[in-house]
C-alpha cells in the first residue's frame, strides 16, 4: 500500500440495542501521523480501536485502510496492515516462549520458515528484546512483556500501529523506554491513552472522545492546554 | 480420586486408555461444531473454534489454580478442593468441558505425578468423562432447563456433582478390582470408597453451586450451554451408553470377585488354623510355586472379559444412538 | 496458602523446559521407552517382588545417562508411599499364607504384595518424573502431538500451562485482599470460596474474549500454526535407543534373570 492512512467514517456501534457505544465517529489519520486518542473510561476508545482492523464491525459507517474499504473480503489483508497492540500483554502473549509468540502472526500468514525467522529476528531487534527470545512470558517483567507484545505485532510488518494504553502499569523507567521506543517507529499510529504526558511527547495531534463521539480534534498542545475542555471530557 | 499406576494391571490400563483416547478424539471433532438443535447463524465453526481455544485454555488454568485453594464444607468440618467437571461443562459445554478437564488431569499427572501415566485413561474416564459427558447431560441439563430459580441451579449443581463422584467411585472400584492388585474384596472396597466420595461430591456440589451463583449474578449469559434447551443433542445417548456400560462392568466385576479363585481357596484350606504354613524349604522353590500361582490366577481373563463387555456395549449403544439420530 | 501457591509456581516453572544436554535422543524415543518400561514393569505379578526390584535400575540408569542426579527424583517419588501403603496394607491382612522364609523369619504373601505395591508406585512415579524433568513440559507436549495426540489437546495443554501463572497471580491477589480483611484461616467457607472463584471465573472468561481478539488480530482462524522451528528428525540412533531398551526390558520380564542368577548360585 502506498498510502498508509486510515479513515473512520461515521462509525456507529452498539453492544446491545439499548447501549450504543460509538455514535458517529469520524476521523482520518494520514501517512506517518501519530495521533493520541484520549477520553474518560467508557468513552469508547477501546471499542473504536477494535474497529481499526475489523475485530468489530460497525453497525453503521465504514472503515477505510489505504485504498481498501474494510469488508469480509479485505479483512485478512487489512489485519496484516493494521497491527493492534492490546492493553494487557498477558492477553497477547499466549504461547510458551517469546519466540513462538512473535512467530504466531507470521506463521498464520503462511510465510516460509526462513521468512518467519527473519521477521521474528527483526521484530525482536526493533523492540530491543532479542535476548529474551527463548524466555517464557511468565519470566518477563512488565516492561519486557509490553515490548514483546509490540514485537508480536511488528512481526506482521503492519503499516499502521494501533496501541491501547502502551504505558499503563509500567514503572517510570520502563515507561520512558516505551515512549522512546514508540517515538522511534515511523508507522502511522493511533495511541489510546490516559497518559497525557506521553500523548504530548509522542503525538502532535490528539483526538478527544466523549460518550461515543469525537469531542475535539486538533493539535495536542492546544487541546491539552484547554483545561475547560479537559474538565468537560472527564480528563 | 486420582488412581495411581500401582493398583492397575496392564489389561485394564490398556483398555481404559483406548476408550479414553477414543473419547478425546470424538471431543476434538465435536468441539466447535454446533449442536443439533442450534441454528447456524453467521458464527461458523471456525469462529466458534477461534473463541473456544483460548476459553478452554484459561478455564483449565482457572480450575487448576482454584484447586490450590481449599474450602470447608459447612457442618462437617472437612475441607476439599474442586474437581471442576460440572462447572467446566456448564461454561463450555460437555465436550469442551471434557477435553479441558482431561488437560487438567494430564498436567496434574506430568507435573505433580498426581495419578500415573498408565492410569491417565482411568482418571479421564472416572473424572472427566463421567462428570462432563454423563452426569452433566443426564442430570444437570434436565434439572435446570429453562429455569430461572437459583435454588434449582444449586440443586442441579449438587445433585450432578454427587452423581458424578459416586459414579467415579464406582468406576475406581471396578477398575481396581478388575486389575486384581489389591486384596480388598469388591464389596468392601466399594463400601470404603462410596461414603467418602458422596461427601466429596457434596462439597464439590456446594462449591460448584457457589461459583455458578456468582456467575449467574454477574454474567448469566456465560452459562450458555445450560440455558439453551437441547431437544436433540446426541450427548445423552452417549451418556446413557456409559451408564449402561458401567453397570455391566460392575456386575461383571462383582461376579468375578465373588467367586474365589481356586488356588487362593486351596491355600486358605491348607493354611487354615495354623496361619503360618510350615516354612518352605528354599527361596527358589517357593518362587517357583508363586510363579505357577500367578499364572493360574484367572484375574486377567476376568478383567479382559469385563472390559471387552464394556467396549462392546459402548459400540453397540453408540451405533444405536447414531441410528436414532438419523431418523 | 499463598506460600503454597508461590512454591507451586516456582516448581512448575522449573519443569517447563528440557534439561540442557539431553538432546542426543529424540524426545519421542524417550516417551516410547518410558511407556514400554511402565507396561513391562507393571505386568510383573505382585508376588514376584524380587523380579520387580530389578526394574529399579531403569530410573537410575536413565538419570545417569542424561546427567541428572537420581536422589532428588527418589525423594520426590516418596510422596506416593503413604497413598500406596494405605491401599497395599489390605493385602497384608487378606493374604496371610507364607511365601518363603529368610533364616527363621517367615514372609507372607501379603507382605510380598505390599512390598510390590510400594515399589510399583515408586518406580512408576520415578519414570514419569524423569521423563518430564529430562524433556521439559512444553517440548513434551509438542512431541506428544507428533506421536499422535490431537493438536487440539496439545494446544490446550500448552495454553493451560501458560495461563496457570497469570491466574494463580490473580487468585493470589484476591486471597491477599481477603487475608487482610479476615483471620488467615487455611481453608475458607465454601460460600466465600465460591464468590472469589466465581469473580475470577467472570474475569477469566472476559480475558478469554480478549485473547481470542488478540489471536484473531494476528490472523488466527481456529487452527494453531505449525511450529516454526524445524522439529528434530528421527535418527538411526533413536531407533537403536528404543530397540535396545525394549529388548532389555522385555527380556528381563520374560527370561527371569534374577531367578536364573539365584539358581546359578545354588548350583555352584
Amino acid at each position: 500500500m502506498s498510502h498508509h492512512f486510515i479513515l473512520f467514517d461515521n462509525i456507529h456501534y452498539r453492544y446491545s440495542p439499548e447501549r450504543e457505544v460509538l455514535r458517529g465517529v469520524t476521523m482520518q489519520l494520514d501517512h506517518g501521523e501519530k495521533v493520541a486518542l484520549v477520553g474518560a473510561n467508557g468513552a469508547g476508545k477501546s471499542t473504536l480501536l477494535l474497529h481499526a482492523n475489523g475485530l468489530l464491525s460497525p453497525s453503521q459507517g465504514q472503515v477505510v485502510v489505504g485504498d481498501m474499504v474494510l469488508t469480509k473480503k479485505t479483512l485478512p489483508t487489512i489485519r496484516q496492515s493494521v497491527g493492534l497492540v492490546f492493553q494487557n500483554p498477558d492477553d497477547q502473549l499466549f504461547m510458551p516462549t517469546v519466540e513462538e509468540d512473535v512467530s504466531f502472526g507470521p506463521a498464520n500468514m503462511n510465510l516460509s520458515r526462513d521468512e518467519i525467522a527473519e521477521r521474528v529476528e527483526r521484530a525482536l531487534q526493533a523492540v530491543g528484546a532479542l535476548d529474551l527470545r527463548h524466555r517464557s512470558p511468565q519470566q518477563l517483567s512488565g516492561g519486557e512483556k509490553r515490548r514483546v507484545a509490540i514485537a508480536t505485532v511488528l512481526a506482521m510488518e503492519p503499516s499502521i500501529l494501533v496501541m491501547d494504553e502502551p504505558s499503563a502499569g509500567l514503572d517510570p523507567r520502563a515507561r520512558r523506554q516505551m515512549i522512546a521506543l514508540v517515538a522511534s517507529f515511523g508507522h502511522t499510529a493511533l495511541i489510546a491513552t490516559h497518559d497525557l504526558d506521553m500523548a504530548q511527547m509522542l503525538c502532535p495531534r490528539t483526538v478527544i472522545m466523549l460518550a461515543g463521539q469525537v469531542a475535539a480534534d486538533g493539535p495536542t498542545k492546544q487541546l491539552l492546554g484547554d483545561s475547560a475542555l479537559l474538565e468537560r471530557c472527564g480528563l | 480420586m486420582h488412581m495411581s499406576d500401582t493398583l492397575i494391571s496392564p489389561p485394564v490400563f490398556i483398555a481404559t486408555s483406548v476408550i479414553a483416547a477414543g473419547l478425546i478424539f470424538v471431543a476434538t471433532r465435536r468441539i466447535g461444531q454446533p449442536r443439533a438443535d442450534q441454528l447456524l447463524d453467521e458464527s461458523t465453526s471456525a469462529e466458534r473454534r477461534r473463541r473456544l481455544v483460548p476459553l478452554m485454555g484459561v478455564m483449565g488454568a482457572l480450575i487448576f489454580a482454584a484447586q490450590m485453594l481449599n474450602f470447608t464444607i459447612p457442618a462437617t468440618g472437612s475441607s476439599g478442593h474442586i474437581v471442576g467437571g460440572v462447572l467446566l461443562a456448564a461454561v463450555l459445554g460437555p465436550w469442551a468441558g471434557f477435553l479441558t478437564l482431561t488437560s487438567i488431569l494430564v498436567v496434574q499427572c506430568l507435573l505433580f505425578a498426581d495419578g500415573g501415566l498408565m492410569t491417565l485413561g482411568c482418571n479421564v474416564l472416572n473424572m472427566a468423562a463421567l462428570s462432563c459427558l454423563v452426569a452433566y447431560p443426564l442430570v444437570f441439563r434436565p434439572l435446570v432447563r429453562n429455569s430461572n430459580s437459583t435454588a434449582r441451579w444449586a440443586t442441579a449443581s449438587i445433585a450432578t456433582s454427587i452423581v458424578a463422584l459416586a459414579m467415579g467411585a464406582l468406576a475406581v472400584t471396578i477398575e481396581t478390582e478388575l486389575s486384581g492388585i489389591t486384596a480388598l474384596p469388591y464389596g468392601r472396597f466399594l463400601a470404603f470408597m462410596l461414603p467418602i466420595h458422596l461427601l466429596i461430591g457434596l462439597g464439590e456440589g456446594l462449591a460448584t453451586a457457589a461459583v455458578i451463583a456468582t456467575l449467574r449474578r454477574y454474567r448469566p449469559e456465560l452459562l450458555i450451554d445450560s440455558t439453551q434447551s437441547s431437544s436433540r443433542s446426541r450427548t445423552p445417548f452417549l451418556a446413557i451408553t456409559a451408564v449402561v456400560a458401567l453397570l455391566v462392568a460392575s456386575v461383571a466385576g462383582a461376579i468375578a470377585s465373588s467367586r474365589p479363585d481356586g488356588l487362593e481357596w486351596s491355600i486358605e484350606r491348607t493354611t487354615q488354623g495354623t496361619e503360618i504354613a510350615e516354612s518352605p524349604s528354599t527361596l527358589h522353590q517357593s518362587a517357583d510355586q508363586i510363579q505357577t500361582t500367578t499364572a493360574l490366577m484367572p484375574d486377567y481373563e476376568a478383567s479382559m472379559a469385563g472390559l471387552v463387555g464394556v467396549g462392546a456395549t459402548l459400540v453397540v449403544i453408540y451405533g444405536a444412538s447414531l441410528l436414532i439420530r438419523r431418523r | 496458602m499463598s506460600d503454597g501457591l508461590q512454591r507451586l509456581l516456582v516448581r512448575l516453572s522449573a519443569l517447563e523446559r528440557a534439561t540442557p544436554n539431553h538432546s542426543t535422543i529424540d524426545p519421542r524415543a524417550r516417551i516410547v521407552v518410558t511407556l514400554v518400561y511402565l507396561i513391562v514393569m507393571l505386568s510383573v505379578p505382585i508376588t514376584r517382588l524380587s523380579e520387580l526390584l530389578l526394574y529399579a535400575l531403569f530410573p537410575i540408569i536413565c538419570a545417569a545417562d542424561v546427567g541428572i542426579r537420581y536422589r532428588p527424583i527418589l525423594q520426590q517419588s516418596l510422596v506416593i508411599v503413604p497413598f500406596a501403603a494405605l491401599i497395599g496394607v489390605f493385602n497384608i491382612f487378606y493374604h496371610r499364607e507364607a511365601a518363603f522364609a529368610i533364616g527363621g523369619v517367615i514372609i507372607t504373601r501379603g507382605w510380598l504384595e505390599f512390598g510390590s505395591i510400594i515399589v510399583r508406585a515408586l518406580l512408576s512415579v520415578q519414570a514419569l518424573l524423569l521423563l518430564v524433568r529430562i524433556e521439559g513440559y512444553n517440548p513434551l507436549c509438542r512431541n506428544l502431538q507428533r506421536l499422535g495426540v490431537p493438536a487440539m489437546l496439545a494446544t490446550q495443554l500448552i495454553m493451560l500451562y501458560r495461563y496457570i501463572f497469570v491466574l494463580a497471580e490473580q487468585l493470589l491477589s484476591l486471597t491477599r485482599a481477603r487475608a487482610s480483611r479476615s483471620f488467615n484461616r487455611r481453608a475458607m467457607p465454601v460460600s466465600e470460596w465460591g464468590s472469589i472463584v466465581g469473580q475470577l471465573t467472570v474475569r477469566t472468561i472476559e480475558r478469554a474474549e480478549r485473547i481470542s481478539l488478540a489471536m484473531a488480530a494476528r490472523g488466527f482462524e481456529g487452527r494453531m500454526p505449525a511450529p516454526t522451528t524445524p522439529p528434530r528428525r528421527w535418527l538411526w540412533r533413536d531407533t537403536i535407543y528404543v530397540a535396545m531398551w525394549s529388548i532389555a526390558l522385555i527380556a528381563s520380564r520374560v527370561l527371569y534373570p534374577v531367578e536364573r542368577l539365584v539358581q546359578l548360585f545354588e548350583t555352584l
